[in-house]
């Protein structure tokens, strides 16, 4: 049933009117999915611009920390060492004047010291070195009441008496008689207490 | 027959502009918004990654305190170990020594300084002593340290009665600057053999420290 001057029938008219919408159809929805896309886009855009804004801050302020922690990690490395060098000078301290005082307190009355030696030296490793000994170089003038020879074996028995002195070990090492003087001529070594 | 070619012909021309515009438009536009997105997730991924490491970074309490703990410890060590000898100073304490303890300083030698060589009092150095070879292996792989120490050996002679040398000592001993006593000798003065109560010539081996700040190598500059 087509109708004069139509170049379609009915048929076909309603078929490409249900073609042409529904192509239509999906233009339209097309057209709104692409603006949609495009709008979601620039959003993201936006927040990504934003995002990477934030990030290159943090970077910033991740590399100022580093560089703080860094100082701060090698503030504590050479405080540490710093430790370990005192506590190091500190193992090698030895109380000279206590030494002295001792031999002073310990000295019968008629003995002239006339020279006290150090032998051997303080290792830096820490501990006292077991080596480490005093020569004590002293006199004794023979013509005494007191005998020198008691003397002299007084000090060193004063000298290994206490066992918490800075000293221990004392033995004679050298005695001589001085015709001339008429004195005793004599040395004693000591050995210097080990640090516990 | 040629109706539907018709109709095909009418339908074909708007779906092949809508499929043109779907492959060329809306298909780049949702991959342009799919790459974006993922590229987002990433950069969103690093964020927090790296807001995690600044959150860490930032919780330093624990390494101040620890630093806090040990500075207590060593509050006095810029004034025991000084950055430069300061023989000038050094000097001048010296003599206020003499003077409190009514002593005398005769002579005076200072040597050439020298690196003191630090070593951990904890390690066992009873190993180190088997061989020299070990010792010298274990001197050349010696760590480099933010400090090095440098000692400078003296020698002091000084003059007084016995009491008095040794309270020079014990000043000495108990300087606000190390002085480590290495060693002292002492006799009867010559000049004073014949008194009853003479004179004691003490001679003091000792050093004196200072510590320097290893600066950091600065890193080579790149050759392109």
């Amino acid at each position: 049933m087509a109708k004069k001057g139509s170049s379609l029938d009915t048929r076909n008219q309603i078929l490409a009117y249900i073609l042409i919408i529904g192509v239509f159809i999906v233009f339209t929805a097309g057209i709104g999915g692409w603006f949609l896309v495009k709008q979601m886009t620039s959003n993201l855009d936006k927040k990504l611009v934003k995002l990477n804004e934030n990030l290159n801050t943090l970077n910033q302020q991740e590399t100022q920390l580093s560089l703080f922690r860094k100082n701060l990690k090698k503030e504590k490395e050479i405080t540490e060492l710093k430790i370990m060098i005192q506590s190091q000078l500190n193992n090698t301290f030895f109380p000279w004047s206590g030494v002295l005082q001792e031999i002073a307190t310990k000295i019968p009355k008629d003995i002239i010291v006339l020279k006290i030696e150090k032998e051997g030296n303080i290792r830096r490793s820490g501990k006292t070195d077991s080596s480490l000994k005093l020569k004590i170089s002293g006199i004794i003038p023979a013509n005494k009441k007191q005998e020198p020879l008691m003397a002299i074996s007084l000090f060193i028995f004063n000298l290994n008496d206490n066992q918490n002195s800075l000293l221990s070990n004392a033995k004679i090492s050298k005695l001589d008689f001085n015709d001339k003087t008429k004195t005793y001529e004599f040395e004693i070594e000591t050995s210097i207490r080990q640090k516990s | 027959m040629k109706n539907s070619k018709k109709t095909i012909l009418i339908t074909l021309i708007p779906a092949a502009l809508t499929l043109l515009f779907i492959t060329q438009v809306l298909f780049p536009a949702i991959q342009n918004y799919n790459d974006l997105r993922n590229k987002f997730i990433e950069t969103k991924n690093t964020y927090k990654e790296t807001q995690i490491r600044v959150e860490q970074l930032q919780n330093n309490k624990k390494i101040l305190t620890e630093i806090a703990e040990l500075n207590n410890q060593v509050t006095d060590f810029d004034i025991q170990i000084p950055s430069e000898f300061e023989d000038e100073y050094f000097l001048v304490d010296l003599g206020k020594f003499s003077i409190n303890t009514a002593t005398k300083i005769i002579a005076l030698d200072s040597k050439k300084e020298k690196p003191f060589e630090i070593t951990n009092p904890n390690d066992d150095q009873n190993k180190t002593s088997q061989k020299t070879k070990h010792r010298r292996k274990k001197q050349e792989e010696q760590p480099v340290y933010p400090l090095t120490i440098y000692e400078k050996p003296f020698e002091i002679k000084t003059l007084g009665h016995y009491n008095k040398i040794i309270n020079f000592v014990s000043c000495l001993e108990n300087y606000q600057r190390k002085f480590i006593i290495n060693g002292v000798s002492a006799e009867i003065s010559k000049n004073d053999e014949a008194n009853p109560n003479p004179k004691i010539e003490l001679k003091i081996e000792g050093s004196t420290f200072k510590a320097v700040e290893n600066l950091p190598e600065p890193e080579p500059e790149k050759t392109e």
